[in-house]
């Protein structure tokens, strides 16, 4: 029951961050989505694929997305 | 909505290309212990061939290990390419300023926490 | 706001420096391994980019230094995998596994390869910070 639930919160936390106007608060919800999935690996007995998928998207693909906000504007319209 | 001959001639590779792909991918996923012999190979001979607890550190970094080289390879490929558009795009900022004759607010990138 | 970022980023940087090379090191041993590791000291040093001043991270790391060394490590990557052909069944492997001198290859492969890792997102991190800077001297034209 716990591992359905935690896929179907990280897919209504994806459609969440769709929807939203400021663009920093749907990359903080996507990097969460992904922490949600980084716990789903471990749950599937993967330690090594978990620890790499935390790492990754914990350190550098949120930098990258925030310097690429940082150089256009902030609010959706 | 016209269709020229490039477009036909991929969507006809394209389909070729995902039958195939699910015929060999029938292979892999069967669950009799005949037909998975290279993984039971690796589970049996794993530890007295390398020395390592770690079968799976075992596997990436030494029966396959060729693979994990040109995997290197294309991080340090991408890691150039970056470097060299960056290289780029500061010589053509610096070209604007000398220009110009003045200091345009050229910071493109102040502190990250400063959003 | 700064003054709270500075001194986390002077505690934090050591411990997630430590944290990196145990993952790489134990890489035999425990989940983990080259990637991983890589990836986590590369973030250690991301924190110190973003957390210190500007003017000290562009007199600390040239660009030539770092792809000359990546080049190095390269080649002595190469030199390990070419040598495995000739002293295979002779390294470093006891029979009491569970211990660190017991890696065979894996043991030097996993600390090259997270030293390769870190260098790549280096050199990434550094280009995104340095577009605000001209391009300097040592540079390459």
């Amino acid at each position: 029951m716990f591992y359905e639930a935690l896929l179907i919160a990280a897919i209504v936390m994806a459609l969440v961050a769709i929807e939203m106007k400021d663009l920093l608060q749907s990359v903080i919800l996507l990097g969460s989505t992904n922490l949600i999935i980084a716990i789903v690996f471990f749950m599937l007995k993967a330690p090594d694929i978990a620890i790499t998928q935390a790492a990754v998207i914990g350190g550098v693909v949120t930098m990258i997305f925030v310097v690429a906000i940082k150089k256009t504007e902030r609010f959706e319209k | 909505m016209k269709i020229n001959q490039i477009q036909i001639t991929t969507l006809i590779f394209l389909f070729i290309f995902v039958i195939m792909v699910i015929t060999v991918s029938g292979k892999i996923y069967q669950t009799d212990f005949d037909s998975r012999a290279a993984s039971q190979y690796y589970l049996n001979n794993g530890l007295e061939e390398t020395g390592s607890a770690n079968i799976v550190n075992s596997i990436v970094w030494d029966f396959r290990g060729y693979d994990t080289l040109g995997e290197e390879s294309v991080l340090f490929i991408a890691a150039t390419g970056v470097y060299f558009l960056s290289l780029a795009l500061r010589k053509s900022i610096d070209r604007r300023d000398k220009k110009k004759g003045e200091k345009t607010k050229s910071k493109l990138l102040t502190k990250i926490t400063k959003i | 706001m700064d003054a709270i970022i500075r001194t986390a980023t002077r505690v934090l940087f050591p411990v997630i420096l430590l944290f990196g090379i145990y993952i790489s090191v134990n890489g035999h041993i425990t989940p983990g391994g080259g990637f991983p590791a890589g990836v986590i000291l590369g973030t250690a040093f991301l924190l110190l980019a973003i957390g210190a001043d500007e003017t000290s991270i562009d007199a600390r790391i040239s660009k030539k230094n770092v792809m000359y060394l990546k080049g190095s490590f390269a080649i002595f990557l190469l030199l390990i995998v070419i040598e495995g052909y000739i002293i295979r069944n002779n390294i470093l492997k006891t029979q009491d596994f569970f211990e660190i001198w017991s890696g065979g290859f894996t043991f030097f492969l996993n600390i090259i390869g997270g030293f390769m890792v870190l260098l790549g997102i280096l050199i990434i991190v550094y280009s995104f910070i340095m577009t605000m800077y001209p391009p300097r001297e040592d540079d390459w034209k």
